[in-house]
C-alpha cells in the first residue's frame, strides 16, 4: 500500500540545517566545561510575505543559524469587508528559528536591513523564550559560543549586548487552534477586541484516541491556528472575546492560549 | 493601492503582454495585417488581462476553498460508495460545464453533434474523476494507473489506425487535453488536494496531484469508442472562411466594438450555465453537509462572482480577437515560401503564450503551496513554457512533413511513463496535471486556428487536430525532467547534510541524545 512509501522526496526548508563552524572541534567534555549555564536560547518567528521568503533564507545563510523551519501562512483582512471582496488576505510566510539570545538583536537587526521592517505592513518578527531543549542541540550551539560571542562584539562595536535584548515591550502571541473554516468569524470577533491583525496557517489534528482508519488509511481533523501578537493589556479583551465566539463550546471548538513574547520588531500598536 | 489587486493585475499584464507583442512583432515582419485585425487582438488582449486578473482572484476565493471543501468532506463522509457517486457526477457536471470543450465541440460540428461529444466526454471525465477520488482513498500510486490506462488508449489508438480511422485519433487525443480547462482545472487541482489532505501518512502530499492527469485520459478514450462505434472516419476541421478574415480586415473602430459587443451575452450564455451548474451542485451539497458557514458561503459567493465576470471577459477576449489573427498567422506562413519559419516562430510563440493561459497560474500557485516553497512558482513557469515550445515545435514540423501522430505520441508517452519509475512520486503527479492544464482555452482559441490555417494552406487537413495533444504531452517529459533534477539535487544535499551531521553531533553517546537540558529560570514576565 502506498501509505508505506516514502518517496524519498523532502523539501529543503524543512530539514534542519546543520552547520559546521570553522573553529577546531573541541572535545566533548570540554564542550561541556566551557560555560557551565547554558546558553539561553530563543525561538526567533518571522512573519513576512511569502514572497520574501528568500530573502530571510538568504540571511539565514550569512548570519548561519540553524534549525529553521518554513510554513506557509495566510495573513488576514484589515476588514471584514475586505475579506469578503477578497483583496483583504495576503500569503504570508512563518519562518522560526532557533537562535541565542545573544544572537538575537543581530539577526533581527539584519533581517530589518533586508527586508525594510521599517516599512509598515512589511512583516513582524518577534521572538519566545525555550524553557527546555534536548541536550545535543544545545551542544552545537554551545560550540560555537566563542566565536559567536566575538562576532557579536564586532558587530555590535563592542557594546554590552545585555541590555539589547531585554525589550520595554511587554507583548503576547495568542494561539488558537480551531477548525477549519473559522478564522474569519474568530478574526472579526478578535479585532473587535483590539487586535490589529493575525496569521493563519492550515493544520492538522491529531487526538489522544488516535485517527480514524478509513480504507486502511488515517482520516484527521482538519484544523486552523490563527495567530495573533498584541501587547499586554489586550491579551485578556481578544482572549476572552475569541474564547466566548470560538471557545470549546462553540463550533469552532477553539481552543486559546497566550505565549509571552519579549523583543518585537516591525510592529506599532499605535 | 491595494495590495492584492495590484499584484492580480501585474500577474496578468506580465502574462498576456509578451504574447501580445511578439504577435505583432512578428505581424509587421512576417505577415502584414490590416489595422482593424490588430486593433481587435489588441482589445482582446486588454480583455484577457482584465478577465484574468478577475478569474484568478475568484478562482482562490470560490473554486478552490470549494473543490477542497468537497474534497474533504468526501474522505470524512467514510462511505465509499457515496464518494465515488459524488465524484461521478461532480466530473459530468464541471465537464459539460468546460467553456474550452464547447470551442473544440463547434469546430468538429461538421462531422458530430456537438452534444452527442460533451456528453460522451463528460462520462468519460466523471468516470476517471471516480477512479482519481478511490486511487487517494486506497492508495494505490498513480503511476500503474497511468500505464494501465494509457496503455488501453493507445491499443485502442493502434486499433483504430489499422480499422483506417486514423483521422479520428488526434481529436481523442484533443479533447483529453481540451477538457481540463479553466472552470475543471482549479477545481479539480483543489479536490485532489482535499482529498489527500486529510491523510495523515506519509504520501499523501504525493498524493495532492494527479486528479488533473486521470481525467484526461477519460476523454481520450470515450471519444476514441464513440469514434470506434459511430465508425468516423472523416473530421473536416472548421476553418474560419476567407470572407470573414477579409471582412475583418476592412473593420472600422465601430465594427470592432460591435464584434466584442455581440460577443458578450453568447459568452455570458455559457459561462453562466457553466458556473450556474457547479453553483447548484454545491448548494445541495452545502445543504446536505453544511460544511461552510454564512462568512466563508458570501466569500465563495463573491468569489463566484469573479469568476464569472473574468470568464466572461476572459473568454469575449480570445474569441473574437484571438481566432481570426491565429487563424490568419497560420494560412499566410503556410503559404508563404519561408514555410520553416513557422517552426521558430512557433516555438517562441508557445514559450510565451503558456504564461497566458490562466489555470496555468492555479497549477503552479498550488504546486508552490503543496511544496512549502520548495517547488517554485517561476521553476513551474519556466518549465511549462518549455514544454510549450517543444510542443508547437513538433507540432509544426508534423504539419509540414506530414508525420502520422502516433509516432510522435507513442515514444513520447512511453518515455514519460517510464520517467514515472524514476521520479518523485509528487512530480508524476504535477506533470500529467500540467498537461491538462497546459491546453487550456488560449491553445484551443489561438493555436488551433493556427495550426488549422497552416494546414489548409501546406497541405494535409488532418494533421491540424493532434496539436493540443502536442501540449498535453511535453510538460508530461519536461516536468518530470525537472524532478529528477530536482530528487538529484536533493540527495546531494541530504548527503552533505549527513556529512555535516555526522561532525557536528557526531560523538553523542546514546545518554546523552535522549537527554533534556531545563533552563531553570527564564525571563521574568510581567
Amino acid at each position: 500500500m502506498a501509505k508505506n512509501k516514502t518517496g524519498g522526496f523532502k523539501f529543503p526548508f524543512k530539514l534542519p540545517i546543520f552547520r559546521k563552524f570553522g573553529h577546531d572541534e573541541k572535545p566533548a567534555e570540554q564542550a561541556q566545561n566551557v560555560d557551565k549555564s547554558p546558553p539561553l536560547l530563543k525561538l526567533v518567528f518571522f512573519i513576512v510575505d511569502w514572497s520574501k521568503t528568500q530573502i530571510i533564507s538568504n540571511v539565514f545563510e550569512e548570519e548561519k543559524v540553524r534549525f529553521h523551519f518554513i510554513s506557509k501562512a495566510t495573513g488576514t483582512a484589515r476588514t471584514e469587508i475586505l475579506d469578503l471582496l477578497g483583496i483583504g488576505s495576503s500569503e504570508k510566510a512563518l519562518v522560526l528559528c532557533l537562535e541565542q539570545e545573544v544572537l538575537v538583536p543581530v539577526l533581527l537587526k539584519e533581517v530589518r536591513k533586508k527586508l525594510g521592517f521599517h516599512n509598515p505592513g512589511a512583516g513582524i518578527a518577534f521572538t519566545v523564550p525555550l524553557s527546555g531543549i534536548n541536550t545535543p542541540l544545545l551542544r552545537v550551539f554551545k560550540e560555537s559560543i566563542h566565536q559567536n560571542e566575538k562576532i557579536v562584539f564586532e558587530k555590535q562595536g563592542g557594546a554590552p549586548m545585555a541590555a539589547e535584548t531585554k525589550s520595554e515591550i511587554n507583548n503576547d502571541l495568542i494561539i488558537a487552534v480551531i477548525n477549519r473554516g473559522y478564522s474569519e468569524e474568530f478574526m472579526t470577533a478578535a479585532r473587535e477586541a483590539g487586535a490589529i491583525g493575525g496569521t493563519v496557517i492550515d493544520a492538522r489534528g491529531l487526538s489522544h484516541e488516535g485517527p480514524v482508519k478509513f480504507f486502511g488509511v488515517s482520516v484527521q481533523d482538519e484544523k486552523e491556528v490563527v495567530l495573533i501578537l498584541t501587547n499586554r493589556e489586550k491579551k485578556v479583551p481578544i482572549m476572552q472575546a475569541v474564547s466566548q465566539t470560538c471557545g470549546l463550546a462553540s463550533k469552532a471548538e477553539g481552543l486559546v492560549f497566550a505565549l509571552p513574547v519579549d523583543s518585537v520588531l516591525g510592529l506599532s500598536f499605535e | 493601492m491595494n495590495k492584492v489587486l495590484k499584484e492580480k493585475i501585474m500577474e496578468a499584464f506580465s502574462s498576456v503582454l509578451p504574447i501580445t507583442a511578439i504577435v505583432i512583432i512578428a505581424s509587421i515582419i512576417f505577415v502584414p495585417m490590416s489595422a482593424g485585425i490588430i486593433i481587435m487582438f489588441i482589445v482582446g488582449a486588454a480583455l484577457l488581462i482584465i478577465g484574468m486578473g478577475f478569474f484568478t482572484l475568484g478562482a482562490d476565493m470560490a473554486m478552490m476553498p470549494m473543490g477542497e471543501g468537497i474534497g474533504a468532506q468526501l474522505t470524512k463522509g467514510q462511505n465509499m460508495l457515496l464518494a465515488v457517486g459524488i465524484s461521478f457526477l461532480m466530473g459530468v457536471i464541471i465537464t459539460i460545464a468546460e467553456p474550452d470543450l464547447m470551442v473544440l465541440a463547434l469546430q468538429l460540428a461538421k462531422s458530430l453533434n456537438i452534444w452527442v461529444l460533451i456528453i460522451t466526454v463528460g462520462l468519460g471525465v466523471g468516470i476517471f474523476m471516480a477512479i482519481a477520488v478511490l486511487r487517494v482513498i486506497i492508495g494505490v500510486p498513480l503511476r500503474f494507473l497511468l500505464l494501465f490506462f494509457y496503455g488501453i488508449t493507445f491499443a485502442l489508438a493502434f486499433y483504430m489506425t489499422k480499422n483506417g480511422n486514423t483521422a479520428f485519433v488526434p481529436v481523442s487525443f484533443d479533447s483529453g487535453g481540451v477538457t481540463t480547462g479553466p472552470i475543471t482545472v482549479p477545481f479539480m487541482l483543489a479536490m485532489c488536494v482535499g482529498v489527500a489532505s486529510l491523510r495523515g501518512d506519509k504520501s499523501a502530499k504525493n498524493d495532492s496531484f494527479g486528479f488533473v492527469a486521470l481525467c484526461s485520459i477519460g476523454p481520450i478514450i470515450s471519444v476514441m469508442a464513440l469514434g470506434v462505434v459511430l465508425q468516423i472516419t472523416n473530421v473536416p476541421p472548421n476553418s474560419l472562411p476567407e470572407e470573414e478574415i477579409t471582412a475583418i480586415a476592412g473593420y472600422t473602430d465601430r465594427d470592432v466594438f460591435e464584434a466584442f459587443l455581440f460577443e458578450f451575452p453568447d459568452t455570458i450564455k455559457n459561462v453562466g450555465t457553466a458556473l450556474g451548474a457547479i453553483l447548484v451542485f454545491f448548494f445541495i451539497f452545502q445543504l446536505i453537509t453544511r460544511r461552510f458557514h454564512r462568512h466563508q458561503l458570501v466569500r465563495i459567493l463573491v468569489g463566484f462572482v469573479y469568476t464569472f465576470i473574468g470568464l466572461v471577459v476572459f473568454l469575449t477576449g480570445v474569441d473574437v480577437g484571438f481566432i481570426p489573427v491565429g487563424s490568419l498567422f497560420g494560412s499566410e506562413l503556410g503559404a508563404s515560401p519561408i514555410k520553416w519559419v513557422l517552426i521558430p516562430l512557433s516555438m517562441v510563440i508557445g514559450y510565451f503564450i503558456v504564461a497566458a493561459e490562466p489555470a496555468v497560474h492555479v497549477l503552479n500557485k498550488q504546486v508552490e503551496e503543496v511544496s512549502q516553497g520548495a517547488i517554485t512558482q517561476k521553476v513551474m513557469a519556466k518549465a511549462l513554457a518549455i514544454g510549450m515550445a517543444l510542443a508547437l515545435g513538433i507540432a509544426m514540423v508534423r504539419i509540414l512533413f506530414n508525420i502520422s501522430i502516433l509516432y510522435i505520441l507513442v515514444p513520447g508517452y512511453a518515455f514519460a511513463l517510464l520517467l514515472t519509475f524514476f521520479v518523485p512520486p509528487i512530480f508524476t503527479g504535477i506533470a500529467f496535471d500540467s498537461g491538462g492544464v497546459c491546453s487550456g482555452p488560449m491553445t484551443s482559441t489561438f493555436l488551433l486556428p493556427f495550426a488549422i490555417g497552416a494546414c489548409a494552406t501546406a497541405g494535409h487537413m488532418d494533421d491540424a487536430f493532434g496539436i493540443v495533444a502536442m501540449v498535453a504531452m511535453t510538460p508530461l517529459v519536461v516536468v518530470q525532467l525537472l524532478g529528477l533534477v530536482f530528487s538529484f539535487k536533493q540527495k546531494k544535499l541530504a548527503a552533505s547534510q549527513l556529512e555535516q551531521k555526522a561532525d557536528t553531533i557526531g560523538g553523542v553517546s546514546e545518554d546523552e541524545a535522549g537527554h533534556i537540558t531545563v533552563f531553570e529560570e527564564g525571563p521574568a514576565y510581567g
